[in-house]
């Protein structure tokens, strides 16, 4: 009886029939219920095995060019990190101070300093580049701390967002995908902008900015922080072309990706830590408050209604 | 379990990671069917033991593999395995450029509907449509050959 299962012959088209009619209803299924993400979580982490092969020969590879290397070479490689190291560690100095200065200045502003992130280092298990998707499959999960729209990216920029976590690994949208937009802004002067993806890696389309804006080719785009999912004032792409000729209401500006979409096989994510976040105060608007009236902490209610009420409506309430 | 069994297990898991093997971009266009590929030789010559089922089986893995919608792939590798499986007894005999012909013809049919279900515009003047088709014909007789040695060893073996 078992074997006749699969026998081809007069049940074959019968078969083919109801199985077709079971993919499109899974199809349907998965796009609808949420539910599914659960099913899908389970089986997803039974052929997890299958991903972890594919990365086995590249590692290999890497593992073994790495324990067989020429001395000079290795030495060559230890003097250029040790220099690299030392200009890092310069630039650490100031970066100290810096978030020092920035935390005391946001505290002068009432404004609740950007959430910590831990940097969590993952492989890229697969890649599946076609110019209607661009997604990723890295190996670390929800076992990491990995969360739908975690942010990611390389030593040189964003990359993307997570889409779906799995216990041992995730799946990642590249920037560089048709239906991801990233909302940035210009470095040098702050116009916010949308970086939509084209498709191919090495360009993205900027949506938005009027036609006499001012943006120039080689003008840096950083997130801006806006949309709650990318953490602000990372660089994500550099301008390549501006098209204001004037016919359209909006310029046309091209920018390819600082990070190596194509190349690049390891990814920092950027997995918020759970102690410092506070939605509330994350949501509430930034008011510029004149320091002269700006109560300290431990002031009484009745001097700190007004500032409170425009920072935070949730304690501000109190008549 | 018998070497043909193994052999069966062991080329379609390879298949599956083939297709899921990270390429560089440009490459990505050139990758062949590798799960087509394999399913047309058991389909072809051990037809008692791959059916439809074990196709679907396939698909929805090469769905969770690659992120995909679940019943994304089955749906044009059944298909192929269903066209496949019409012709098999006539597929034997051809001569082996008309069965690199037929293979790029699934090839194009299996793209065109996964590009059709999911895609949102028109791929048809992609190269990475044509590459494919390309590259999976005329691996064909390679993967054929091989395949059929492979398994004439096992079922000696197993004597």
């Amino acid at each position: 009886m078992k074997k006749s299962l699969f026998l081809p012959g007069q049940g074959e088209a019968t078969r083919f029939a109801a199985l077709m009619v079971i993919s499109f209803i899974l199809m349907f299924m998965d796009l609808r219920l949420p539910f599914m993400a659960t099913v899908r979580g389970y089986l997803a982490t039974a052929v997890y095995p299958l991903q972890r092969a594919v990365d086995f020969p590249g590692r290999l590879i890497s593992d073994t060019s790495s324990s067989y290397q020429s001395r000079g070479k290795l030495q060559s490689e230890n003097q250029n990190l040790y220099t690299e190291n030392q200009q890092l560690r310069r630039q650490l100095l100031k970066y100290e101070a810096l978030v020092a200065e920035n935390s005391r200045l946001l505290q002068l502003l009432q404004s609740s300093p950007q959430a910590d992130r831990d940097i969590v280092v993952g492989r890229l298990l697969g890649i599946d580049m076609t110019p209607y998707q661009q997604k990723v499959t890295i190996d670390r999960g929800s076992r990491n701390g990995i969360k739908v729209g975690t942010p990611f990216g390389d030593g040189n920029g964003m990359m993307g967002q997570v889409t779906r976590v799995y216990y041992y690994h995730s799946e990642g949208l590249l920037l560089s995908d048709p239906t991801h937009a990233t909302p940035v802004r210009v470095l040098r002067n702050g116009i916010r902008s949308v970086a939509i993806g084209t498709g191919y890696t090495d360009k993205l389309n900027l949506l938005y900015l009027p036609a006499n804006s001012d943006v120039v080719v080689g003008d840096m785009l950083v997130t801006s922080g806006l949309g709650q999912r990318f953490p602000a004032d990372y660089p994500v792409a550099k301008v390549t072309a501006v098209d204001q000729s004037g016919e359209e209401i909006f310029a046309t500006v091209n920018a390819m990706p600082l990070a190596n979409l194509d190349k690049s096989t390891e990814v920092l994510l950027f997995v918020e830590t759970e102690s410092k976040r506070n939605p509330e105060t994350e949501i509430a608007p930034t008011e510029i408050v004149d320091p002269a009236t700006m109560a300290p902490e431990n002031a009484t209610v009745t001097s700190t209604v007004e500032i409170s009420q425009s920072v935070n409506p949730e304690n501000g309430v109190s008549e | 379990m018998n070497g043909d069994r193994k052999l069966k297990i062991m080329s379609t898991t390879l298949a599956l990671i083939l297709m899921i093997l990270p390429l560089p971009e440009w490459a990505v266009a050139y990758r062949p069917n590798w799960i087509l590929l394999v399913a047309v030789f058991w389909i072809v010559y051990a037809a008692d033991s791959m059916g439809i089922t074990v196709v679907w089986f396939l698909g929805i893995c090469l769905d969770l593999l690659s992120g995909a919608t679940l019943g994304q792939h089955p749906v044009s590798l059944m298909l192929c395995a269903f066209i496949i499986i019409q012709l098999q007894q006539s597929f034997k005999i051809y001569p082996i450029g008309q069965q690199c012909f037929v293979i790029a013809f699934l090839v194009l049919i299996y793209l065109a509907i996964t590009r059709w279900l999911f895609g949102d515009k028109p791929v048809i003047d992609d190269w990475s449509f044509w590459m494919s088709c390309l590259t999976t014909a005329l691996l064909w007789p390679w993967a054929f050959v091989l395949l059929r040695e492979l398994r004439r060893n096992s079922l000696a073996s197993d004597l």
